[in-house]
């Protein structure tokens, strides 16, 4: 629909002659390989296609952004901004921060999915985190909740649900399903095949509502910063959870370690010398507070 | 809330927090252990200089709120002596890894080592190039699987703590994330030690040594250490490479603790710069 | 207070560095550089200062930033494949805008080259040895009493703009001996900037620049605590790869460097009504002196234009030299280094005759003169 088109006969069967695609999301969620999954129909199709990619010192946890660009002969690698014609974003911050990529009739699928990245957090300490205004978002905002979709398919791998938006955005696109299976197949670990192609296929079967302002998606509330965890400092390793003789640490679904059960603390201190984010501290002091703070409503 | 308490935490530019490192990183455990010993010496840290290099350890520096020197690549002992010769007056601490202090920066490790000058050098050892994508290091054991050694690792590994002794350190220790007291002890005395001082700290790259090599999360690799487990997965002998991998071997378990203490004259004293000669 | 000695311009200029407050030398033994190391060996420490030999170039001009970190005045001295082994700290010192002299004698390379004959071959490496788009200092002494004189001038001007100061001539020039009068150095050598605000838990601005584009960074220890590093940075001298920060600073980098351009105006020598006008520097330019002289016997009215700054170049200086120029002979001894920026401001409007010599041996004034009157008679005197 928002791709340059030949012709302009009817959606399904409007066949585009170039499209930029931004792919954006945070290391480890399969960015790249859903880049390469679209570039490979593309190219499949006969559109000469460059590719290009934004990541290495983001380590796992910072941004990663890949261009796509299609057409009958491409030049330029990467998309300016306002020209995308689609951005796929597996992380919804991300999705926000891509945003300024798309054109005018673009269309955004971003998932629901929360992973702050830390830098993010740099000058937000103790969690609380600022949005762009809800009204300055373009048009075309569809938010779709990926592991719900994806439902059992990312029962065992977590990342699978992404391919979800991949699914999302081959609905758009006049390209058969199996040239999608294809390059899922030749790109995805060979185990994790049978999981990505359900994933796309509910993916592609998913009627989201109409595209959503972003004031309408679902704003995630970050839990208070417990007393004894730095939350936005945390980046939910789980090594606390594990070395906890007491078990008191678990991770919420952010992957934010939280002090469930104060209870149990003996104030033993493994978690903070342990943890790598330096986000841990316990005072001796404060135990009454961690208690208090801990068992209030949550 | 965090700044009023009285950690380690107030030594922190809190602006620049969180920290860069991977989630699980061994660095950041080391870091915070060094940071816990210095907070019980020093309110401040305005008598204190930090001298790094280039790489996932060094760039721990920057969250110091001390005098802070983040150099090139294999060089952060070379701008530490100059510093601490102009200034003998400041405590001057070496953050290195294993790639910046033993490959590009090996020949400067060994010759601060031999003219033992009061420096402390802290080199956290995780065998491998995080920064740059996790590729081989000298430490790296053979066998192991990097990026730049895809049919696992040829080559023999250096023993940081056995050469460093060798050209002349007079304090030589080392020390595992695992066992962060252990760490802070050997910190400590290394701080208190007049002349060339030396910690390896062993420490685990989660990200690329971990992943690459099958060992599971951080928490899985901290275990192995305390278990002072082989530091690369025995199945790694039966994954398919290009050829087989030549006499599989794994991280030996090191001695850690003070490995080596002699007294002689530091460059500082030598050179008449400390001691009431001039 | 002067006295008037022989010295050897290596000595010279360990004796103009003393004198205009160098307490630190480190460096790594290397012709014909040496005897610089080797006279601040004997001297640095009487007078409170640090001499070190360091493993190599590399480790020595980073014991010279630490150095200089610490608040001394420092320098190291070496030559070419030492200077090469020394860019990517060079590179390092402009960024971090730490100040150091280095000085290069020049010789014949590349590789190991021509360990013990003159040349000028390093220009362009000064310029543009280390990576990315890096403003550069660099002075060219053509006398003993001048690279005394210039080592102090190189203090003043790193001190002042905080930056790397590249001291460059060439074997037969650190050789030779000559009568120097050593006087104190020129008032007005202010130190280094200091921040305008006192230290504090808060201080945030290091790298804030002051009038001049300087950074006011202060000295390690001294009570502020801050943040130094390779990486682009911003005010607080942090990383930051924000592009806009980054142009900034890079920009400012640059500009900065144009004081020099006053500090050390080109030597103008019976240029009034030249219309031949020879450019030369360091060692060539006391043969082009004498040649302009020969010339103006034989009836030809040259001139020369002895820059004593190669870097930035003085364009304003050349523009004014070359405009009223019918020949304009640039002569180094390199296959064509300095000549080219000449060629750049002269554009294609003057006729040039560079004289390019390379391969061990100083320009003489009689080939010079048949040079120039070669050019002269083949008519690119149109």
């Amino acid at each position: 629909m928002s791709a340059r088109t030949a012709e302009p006969t009817s959606e399904k069967e409007a066949s585009p002659v170039s499209g930029n695609i931004v792919v954006a999301g945070v290391g480890g969620q399969g960015v790249i390989m859903a880049s390469n999954v679209i570039a490979q129909v593309l190219l499949d199709a006969g559109f000469d296609v460059k590719k290009s990619e934004v990541h290495g010192m983001s380590q796992r946890g910072g941004t990663v952004v890949s261009h796509v660009r299609f057409g009958h002969d491409v030049h330029s690698v990467t998309v300016e901004p306002g020209t995308a014609d689609w951005v796929v974003a597996f992380e919804w911050e991300e999705g926000l921060r891509a945003l300024p990529y798309l054109a005018d009739e673009g269309v955004a699928f971003v998932s629901t999915e929360r992973r702050l990245p830390p830098a993010s957090m740099s000058d937000h300490r103790g969690g609380a985190l600022a949005y762009p205004a809800a009204d300055a978002s373009p048009r075309g905002v569809v938010a779709i909740d990926t592991a719900a979709v994806a439902g059992d398919a990312a029962a065992t791998r977590a990342a699978v649900a992404q391919t979800v938006l991949l699914g999302a955005v081959a609905a758009r696109l006049p390209f058969p399903a199996e040239a999608w299976h294809t390059a899922i197949r030749s790109w995805v670990p060979p185990k994790t095949v049978e999981e990505n192609i359900t994933a796309f296929e509910r993916g592609r079967a998913h009627k989201p509502a109409s595209p959503t302002r972003l004031r309408q998606a679902p704003v995630v509330a970050r839990p208070p910063a417990l007393v004894s965890i730095e939350a936005a400092w945390c980046k939910g390793c789980n090594i606390c959870v594990a070395v906890c003789p007491e078990r008191c640490l678990e991770l919420d679904r952010f992957d934010v370690a939280v002090f469930a059960h104060p209870e149990r603390c003996t104030g033993c201190q493994l978690c903070s010398w342990l943890c790598p984010d330096l986000a841990i501290d316990v005072s001796y002091q404060a135990q009454e507070e961690h208690v208090h703070a801990a068992a209030g409503p949550r | 809330m965090i700044e009023a308490a009285p950690t380690e935490k107030r030594l922190l530019r809190l602006d620049m927090m969180p920290h860069m490192l991977c989630p699980g990183c061994g660095h950041g455990i080391v870091f915070d252990a060094m940071l816990r010993v210095l907070a019980r010496r020093y309110e401040t840290l305005d008598g204190v200089a930090f001298v790094a290099g280039i790489g996932c350890s060094s760039r721990v520096v920057g969250y110091v709120d001390s005098a802070t020197m983040h150099t090139t690549h294999g060089r952060p002992l070379t701008f530490a002596t100059g510093l601490k010769l102009a200034r003998p007056d400041l405590k001057v601490i070496v953050v290195t890894g294993d790639g910046d202090g033993l490959s590009i920066g090996g020949n400067h490790l060994i010759h601060a080592a031999r003219r033992n000058i009061d420096l402390t050098c802290v080199l956290f050892n995780n065998e491998i190039y995080g920064m740059t994508g996790g590729q081989l290091a000298p430490t790296t054991v053979p066998g192991a699987f990097t990026s730049t050694s895809p049919e696992g690792n040829h080559e023999e590994p250096f023993d940081a703590a056995r050469l460093v002794e060798a050209a002349g350190a007079t304090f030589v220790a080392r020390a595992q994330s695992f066992r962060t007291r252990l760490f802070e002890e050997v910190f400590a005395e290394a701080l208190d030690h007049p002349g060339f001082s030396f910690v390896e700290v062993l420490t685990d790259c989660t990200e690329y040594f971990g992943r690459t090599n099958h060992l599971g999360t951080g928490a899985d690799l901290l275990f192995a250490q305390g278990r002072e487990e082989p530091a690369v997965d025995a199945d790694l002998a039966t994954r398919p490479t290009l050829r087989p991998v030549p006499e599989k071997r794994t991280r030996p378990t090191l001695a850690t603790g003070v490995l080596h203490r002699s007294r002689r004259s530091t460059l500082e004293e030598a050179m008449g710069l400390v001691g009431g000669a001039r | 207070m002067s006295t008037l000695q022989l010295v050897q311009g290596n000595e010279a200029c360990a004796l103009g560095a003393l004198a205009a407050g160098c307490r630190f030398f480190a460096g790594y033994p290397i012709s014909p550089s040496s005897e610089i190391a080797e006279a601040l060996a004997r001297a640095l420490p009487r007078r409170g200062g640090v001499f070190i030999q360091m493993e190599d170039e590399m480790a020595s001009l980073g014991a010279v930033l630490g150095a200089a970190m610490g608040g001394a005045r420092a320098m190291t001295a070496t030559s070419g494949p030492g200077f090469t082994l020394m860019q990517e700290h060079l590179g390092y010192a402009s960024l971090a805008e730490i100040p150091c002299v280095v000085v290069d004698v020049m010789r014949g390379g590349p590789s190991t080259g021509l360990p013990t004959s003159p040349s000028q071959g390093d220009v362009m490496q000064a310029r543009w040895g280390s990576h990315g788009d890096r403003a550069t200092v660099v002075v060219a002494p053509a006398s003993v009493q001048e690279v005394h004189d210039l080592t102090g001038t190189a203090f003043a001007l790193a001190e002042r703009l905080r930056t790397p100061v590249v001291v460059l001539f060439d074997e037969v020039i650190g050789h030779m001996r000559e009568g120097v009068t050593l006087a104190a150095p020129p008032a007005g050598s202010a130190g280094r900037p200091v921040p305008g605000e006192p230290p504090g838990p808060s201080f945030r601005s290091a790298y804030r620049p002051n009038a001049e584009g300087v950074a006011m960074v202060p000295d390690f220890g001294r009570g502020y605590r801050f943040h130094v590093t390779g990486l682009m940075h911003d005010e607080r001298g942090y990383p930051t790869s924000d592009p806009a920060t980054v142009a900034a600073l890079l920009e400012r980098l640059e500009r900065k460097t144009d004081a020099a351009l006053d500090a050390l105006p080109p030597e103008r020598y019976r240029l009034e009504d030249a219309t031949v006008v020879l450019i030369a520097y360091g060692i060539t330019a006391r043969m082009a002196r004498a040649a302009v002289d020969v010339l103006r016997e034989r009836g030809i009215p040259a001139g020369l234009l002895r820059p004593r700054l190669l870097w930035p170049v003085p364009v304003a200086a050349l523009e004014e030299a070359i405009a009223p120029a019918e020949l304009v002979v640039a002569a180094e001894m390199n296959r064509g280094q300095w000549s080219l920026e000449v060629e750049r401001v002269a554009g294609r409007q003057v006729p040039l005759a560079p004289y390019l010599k390379a391969g061990g041996s100083i320009i003489s004034v009689e080939e010079l003169v048949e040079h120039v009157l070669a050019a002269t008679r083949e008519g690119v005197l149109a």
